[in-house]
């Protein structure tokens, strides 16, 4: 069992320490895939930001726990997986929420897909060439602020409802160039 | 289509409508309930998460999309004394986390998994896999018969038809020793190797199909893309193309010859059938009880429904007497006292896989004109021994299986289910009557579960007719204690002699009374028709 530690004792827990600098050096570069592992346990974003925030300030206080033999990854999905469960648990019921079963699974499974992540975003940004100008720009506007494509439909005169779809068929189109161009990079290699 | 993704057409829509945001609860479950039931649902789900991600994270290209500050504050505001609530809360969390990360990367680490099963019979090291569990590398699987998909973690699929052995190495790598295998490579899996006992073969992508034989020779198709051969000991590769066939065989020496090329021999697909089911288990004994979905593959797609959305039926006939047999009598399977007077609410109105109404009478011929089916039986004119249902709502017959029946089969009873005859409930020109003589599982298949325990009631005498069956008395109600499974079967009405999109109202069901072991229905429905 373990015992639970008085973290104010935490020797880690000092800004500008070495120990926080390699910290912050990990965690830098692996907090998106972290963000993705969590987002797709929880796919909402305000919860997965929430979730993702908690995560980090935990990786950071048991840092010192992590076995270096294992990948950091490994070990903060672990913990994201853990704050996952324990937001589920505590945001009570009216949520949209995975069953444990389905988390339990799409947590290990996320874990190994996180690996091709790296080069499908890079064959999206290729892919996003392909875009004609007022796709890249719907694009653009949506994913900046997701919040407002009604605000995005009302300034081009169109329905909310005929962005979407515009939207979505732009992803679809984007996802089979993405399967298509990380297929080719990888055999060119 | 590019990629290969088999998955449930609905599940675009439900993924649109995650990443806008405009999902609705009852969307949510579904898209969950897609997602628990299929791989491949899983995969698509994922890249498609990570493609929203990115596109978020491009257009906030210039700012930084999560800068480290959050943290570096967040860490300062250590310095300040915090609320104790949350110091504790923070403190149990961290302590759990501990425990949760010893104990997670305990888990082997797998580099396929069966992904799916098409009555596979593996013996020896795989006899216990269940759908979705990870294969062991260096160990060798053997297939006895039915086809086996592989999924390795890098996306490549391999189905297997048996009688087939293999290793699986690491995700790049595998060994047929004997059988015939499907090879399909996802984008970045160029390379996926198979060695046979005398050749190697490298997949350039995208699709390749592989016959090795008891001396290991080896039989290569391309179907799709290209692929590299080589006879075993490093010999320069020959690049196929697809369409092209070559063969490596003995004949004094180790010789390559081009063969035809004949796609058919070849499990390149999984067959229509139905995939597998969910059900909820009896406590913690397990065992299954209710059926929650079921998943089909039907004309190539794979569609996965609630129980909720079948078609239920209505039982309209029910006759066990069989002229000349003895001791065969009605017979009911409950989970707890027999519901008298409502028997035939077994089969028709619940979803329970361990409560039916069985061992319906039968016939070695299948029947050729309609069923008498009389309630009372009229001694002038006897009723057809065997079962009748109607569906609550016509049937549409489309691609691949329609109806579902699901059989209770005790593990020591006949592997692939109790054959029966299944015919129209009135014939017209160009309908006929259709055997089923094996389950799309047995009672060895990953994708059969095993039931809970229920009570199996006999009754003094047989039943001649519907109204018998709910009015003869109970003879002996004993629990029945042998590990026994869910056998599933879809029927395709097709196979009756029903034109595409016709609708149909009901069916007859007779054993073919092959052996003294009847057909247990234990749940019976039709699918709804295909968008």
């Amino acid at each position: 069992m373990a015992t639970p530690v008085d973290l104010d004792e935490d020797p880690t827990a000092d800004p500008g320490s070495a120990a926080t600098d390699a910290f912050l050096k990990e965690f830098a570069k692996h907090q998106e895939r972290i963000f993705a592992y969590v987002y797709a346990l929880l796919p909402h974003r305000p919860d997965a930001e929430d979730v993702f925030q908690r995560t980090s300030l935990t990786l950071w206080r048991k840092f010192a726990t992590w076995d270096r033999q294992s990948p950091f990854t490994a070990w903060a999905f672990g913990v994201a997986f853990y704050q996952v469960k324990n937001f589920i648990r505590s945001a009570g019921r009216d949520r949209l929420r995975f069953d444990d079963q389905l988390l339990d699974r799409l947590a290990d499974e996320r874990g190994t897909t996180v690996e091709r992540r790296d080069a499908r975003l890079a064959a999206l940004g290729e892919c996003l060439k392909t875009l004609d100008d007022s796709e890249r720009a719907l694009v653009d506007g949506a994913y900046r602020d997701e919040e407002n494509i009604k605000e995005l439909a009302t300034r081009t005169g169109r329905a909310v409802q005929t962005l979407y779809n515009r939207l979505n068929l732009i992803r679809r189109k984007l996802l089979t160039c993405v399967d298509m161009r990380a297929a080719a990079e990888r055999s060119a290699t | 289509m590019s990629g290969g993704r088999e998955v449930p057409s609905e599940i675009w829509a439900l993924l649109d409508g995650l990443v806008n945001g405009t999902l609705t609860p009852d969307q949510h479950a579904r898209l969950g309930e897609l997602l628990a039931a299929s791989a491949e649902a899983r995969t698509l789900y994922f890249d498609y998460l990570d493609l929203h991600l990115g596109l978020r994270q491009t257009a906030l290209a210039g700012q930084t999309a999560r800068p480290l500050a959050h943290l570096q504050e967040r860490l300062a505001a250590r310095r300040r004394p915090r609320r104790l609530g949350i110091a504790v809360g923070f403190a149990v969390a961290a302590a759990a986390a501990i425990v949760l990360v010893a104990r997670r990367p305990s888990k082997p680490e797998s580099v396929a998994s069966l992904a799916s099963s098409a009555a596979a019979r593996f013996v020896g090291v795989g006899s216990s896999l269940k759908l979705g569990d990870p294969l062991t590398s260096g160990r060798e699987y053997a297939l006895r018969e039915g086809r086996a998909e592989l999924r390795f973690k890098n996306g490549v699929e391999v189905i297997v038809e048996g009688p087939a052995a293999f290793v699986v190495h690491d995700q790049m790598r595998m060994t047929m020793k004997m059988g015939k295998a499907a090879v399909h490579i996802t984008p970045g899996a160029e390379g996926f190797l198979v060695d046979t006992p005398v050749a190697r073969v490298v997949d350039r992508g995208t699709r390749f199909a592989i016959d090795v034989n008891e001396l290991g020779e080896t039989e290569v198709q391309v179907v799709e893309g290209a692929a590299e051969v080589s006879a075993s000991g490093g010999a320069a590769p020959v690049e196929l193309k697809r369409g092209a066939a070559q063969r490596y065989a003995f004949d004094g020496t180790l010789n390559a010859t081009a063969v035809a090329y004949d796609e058919s021999r070849f499990p390149l697909v999984m067959p229509d059938r139905v995939v597998s089911y969910t059900v909820t288990q009896r406590g913690d004994t397990g065992g299954a009880e209710d059926l929650t979905s079921i998943t089909v593959r039907r004309g190539s797609q794979v569609n996965i429904y609630p129980v909720e959305r079948l078609i239920g039926i209505e039982l309209i006939h029910f006759k066990s007497v069989i002229a000349g047999r003895r001791n065969h009598f009605t017979s009911t399977v409950t989970g707890g006292a027999d519901p008298r007077g409502e028997r035939h609410a077994l089969i028709d109105s619940d979803r329970n896989l361990n409560t039916g109404v069985i061992n319906p009478g039968g016939s070695p011929t299948p029947l050729d004109s309609d069923p008498v089916m009389s309630d009372p039986e009229d001694p002038a004119r006897p009723n057809t021994p065997g079962m009748a249902f109607r569906f609550r709502k016509a049937v549409r017959n489309d691609a691949g299986p329609d109806v579902v029946l699901f059989d209770f089969q005790p593990i020591i009873q006949p592997e692939y289910g109790d054959p029966f005859h299944v015919s129209p409930l009135h014939f017209a020109p160009g309908l006929h009557s259709h055997t089923v003589r094996r389950f799309d599982m047995g009672v060895f298949s990953p994708e059969a579960l095993t039931i809970a325990g229920f009570r199996l009631n006999t009754f003094a005498v047989s039943a001649s007719s519907l109204g018998e069956l709910e009015r003869v008395p109970l003879n002996t109600a004993n629990d029945f204690t042998v590990t026994s499974k869910a056998l599933a079967v879809g029927i395709d009405l097709s196979v009756l002699g029903y034109a595409p999109g016709a609708l149909v109202e009901g069916l007859f069901i007779q054993d073919v009374l092959d052996n003294t072991n009847m057909v247990d229905p234990v749940f019976i429905a039709g699918l709804p028709p295909l968008d």
